[in-house]
């Protein structure tokens, strides 16, 4: 388990119609910093991911995780700080 | 919510679903399963997401892809799942699948108590810049 924490609670496994998972903006602990287009880590405590923010809709947000550890995506997300 | 018609002839053999290295955190599933009925309050159930594989080839493909973030992938059997009260229903897109139950204390304990196979994924930690989906 990680003790990284997420900006943004999302069942990596789950999807809905845009094939993409999806999270409730207002689970988020920095709702101001999920806009469309940055990195963001995702995920639970259990298993995290980077991931993109594709949209923000009516609450729900998608998200597009890569493969591979946070830590192996560390530039992404200091592009973003 | 909208979901495919379930067509026997198309079942897999098996179905792939992931719940990274604590299958046995019921809280964990308590919790997706109550964000999944509050984004769908309309369909009348809870449920959480799962992956149809027909075989063991699309196990690994699944690891390679939709649960390329999971350590460990937790693979049951259809008649299983059905023999537990849980229903997979095919939603969205393939091969994706909602495990349903009528409310989420029967789900999270029949999935808990479903017969399961919980499987390191080969591919987890694979870092390439393909993007999973």
């Amino acid at each position: 388990m990680s003790n990284t924490e997420v900006d943004l609670p999302v069942d990596l496994n789950s999807e809905d119609d845009t094939g993409l998972p999806w999270g409730f903006l207002d689970e988020s602990r920095t709702p101001a910093k999920i806009t469309e287009g940055v990195w963001i880590i995702v995920g639970s405590a259990n298993t995290q991911a980077v991931a993109q923010v594709t949209d923000v809709s009516d609450g729900v947000v998608h998200v597009r995780p890569l493969p591979g550890s946070v830590a192996s995506h560390a530039a992404l997300l200091a592009a973003m700080a | 919510m909208h979901h495919h018609a379930f067509d026997r002839h198309r079942c897999p053999a098996t179905l792939c679903w992931s719940y990274a290295a604590t299958f046995g955190d019921d809280e964990l599933l308590r919790v997706d399963a109550a964000r999944f009925t509050w984004r769908f309050p309309d369909w009348g159930r809870c449920g959480v997401s799962g992956y149809d594989a027909r075989g063991e080839d699309e196990v690994a493909a699944l690891c390679q892809s939709k649960l390329a973030n999971f350590a460990t992938v937790v693979v049951f059997t259809r008649a299983d799942l059905e023999a537990g009260g849980i229903d997979v229903i095919g939603t969205f897109r393939t091969p994706h699948v909602t495990l349903a139950g009528a409310d989420i204390a029967a789900l999270v304990t029949a999935l808990i108590r479903c017969p399961h196979q919980v499987r390191e994924s080969p591919y987890h930690g694979n870092t390439t810049t393909q993007e999973v989906r």
